[in-house]
């Protein structure tokens, strides 16, 4: 019974994962605005908490000359007037990094007095506009829900293959090798490339190209076809090397032409470790 | 952010992305908590950037940053505004068993801990140890968690009347 449940769920969590949504391709643009927009908030609650503090101060010498028997009375430095405008005007969310890994678990602990500052006026109020109505169209163009499906619009400009092929297991399309031939990945085991294969869309028929499995942490992307090849490269987030195979089948190789320096401007292409 | 890192990250986003996007579909049960878990954590990851890819590790980082969030309470306050329109649950494919769609609404119905500690396990493959790391808990409190979890979805299966799919 125990394992039955564990076979299950884990069964259960492969299947549901692969019904998970596609990113846009305009995510990243997206995200490095949002993280560049939310790191100036910061810095600016930053500042006007410098602000505060300086205030603060100045209010305890005004108190303390007052307190020494001054023959003027004191005035209230009245903090309300200089609390920090902008992030505190929509009032703190609560949003902190306490859910990020602790960077001393991955990075030196930061010395930044950001660290401990919470977040607070997410999004700008352009950002935080309400979902747009039925028929309108987003910001990034993109169409809502309300637009028909595109195969219903222009039939024939999508095609289906089975999410698991039989023989190969799941696969996940990569590109197109020709008009009907579709590059496809395998996966060797949960989110790990196994081999790449060509889908002929025609007959259904799959062959296989080549192995790519890596190692752990270890991840293939960026498949490039051209000139009867495929070109792609393996990755772990600070290097990068290219490979190489014939679309009609063979052993990966990294090709012969790639230096680093060979790659104006530093390019995306880093040597190996 | 030098020039550099920024090339980085923008290719760590477009490659990485849709296979974080199955960790948090996974993670919170319903594509638009998945986008907006995903999100939230690259943009933290790039604020992180730098730091962080010196240490190899911004995918562990980005994982691991989603679970915290999933089970803090800054999920059940707030949802960002989604950079995109991901499709509603309703129109994804069915899940191709009665038993796996039938586990899907029970993994629904578990608290976000436990739901998280199971993922971890039966689906990022981490020991319980890793786990514990990961969600930032002791190594009793993970094995305690997936008792339970485990537990209450063997008495739904046996019971399926249970089946309550109120989500924490």
């Amino acid at each position: 019974m125990s394992n039955d449940v564990e076979d299950i769920l884990r069964r259960t969590l492969e299947q549901a994962s692969i019904r998970a949504p596609r990113a846009p391709s305009e995510l990243s643009g997206q995200v490095v605005a949002r993280s560049r927009r939310r790191t100036a908030r910061i810095q600016a609650a930053v500042a006007a908490l410098a602000v505060v503090l300086v205030a603060g101060g100045v209010g305890v010498a005004v108190r303390g000359r007052d307190a020494a028997g001054t023959d003027r009375p004191a005035r209230d430095p009245a903090p309300a007037s200089v609390a920090p405008t902008g992030a505190g005007d929509r009032g703190p969310t609560g949003i902190t990094d306490a859910e990020e890994p602790p960077v001393n678990e991955v990075t030196p602990p930061p010395v930044s007095p950001t660290a401990t500052i919470t977040h607070s006026a997410e999004p700008p109020v352009n950002e935080v506009t309400p979902p747009p109505a039925p028929g309108d169209r987003n910001a990034a163009g993109i169409t809502d829900a309300a637009d028909p499906p595109v195969d219903q619009v222009w039939p024939g400009a999508v095609r289906r293959l089975p999410a698991r092929l039989p023989g190969v297991g799941r696969v996940i399309v990569k590109g197109a090798i020709d008009y009907q031939t579709l590059l496809l990945e395998s996966w060797e085991k949960f989110e790990k490339a196994g081999a790449l294969y060509a889908y002929d869309m025609a007959g259904g028929g799959v062959r296989r190209i080549a192995d790519i499995h890596t190692p752990k942490g270890v991840y293939s992307g960026g498949y490039q076809v051209g000139g009867g090849r495929i070109v792609w490269m393996t990755y772990n987030g600070s290097w990068t090397k290219l490979w190489s195979v014939s679309a009609g089948g063979g052993r990966p190789a990294r090709p012969d032409s790639y230096r680093p320096s060979a790659s104006p401007g530093g390019g995306h292409a880093r040597p190996g470790r | 952010m030098v020039l550099d890192d920024e090339e980085l990250f923008v290719r760590f986003v477009a490659e990485r992305a849709d296979a974080l996007l199955r960790y948090g579909y996974v993670l919170t049960g319903n594509p638009h908590d998945a986008a907006d878990l995903t999100q939230e954590a690259l943009v933290r990851l790039h604020r992180a950037w730098p730091r962080v890819r010196r240490k190899e590790q911004p995918e562990s980082y980005a994982r691991m940053t989603m679970a915290r969030l999933h089970v803090s309470t800054w999920r059940r306050r707030r949802r960002e505004v989604l950079a995109w329109d991901p499709p509603d649950a309703e129109h994804l494919d069915p899940l191709p068993s009665e038993a796996e769609r039938g586990m899907w609404q029970m993994l629904a119905g578990l608290p976000r801990k436990q739901r998280a500690v199971l993922v971890l396990r039966y689906y990022e493959d981490l020991t319980d140890v890793e786990i514990a790391r990961v969600l930032g808990v002791s190594h009793g409190t993970v094995r305690s968690h997936a008792s339970l979890a485990l537990a209450r979805l063997r008495t739904t299966i046996a019971h399926p009347t249970a089946v309550d799919g109120s989500a924490q």
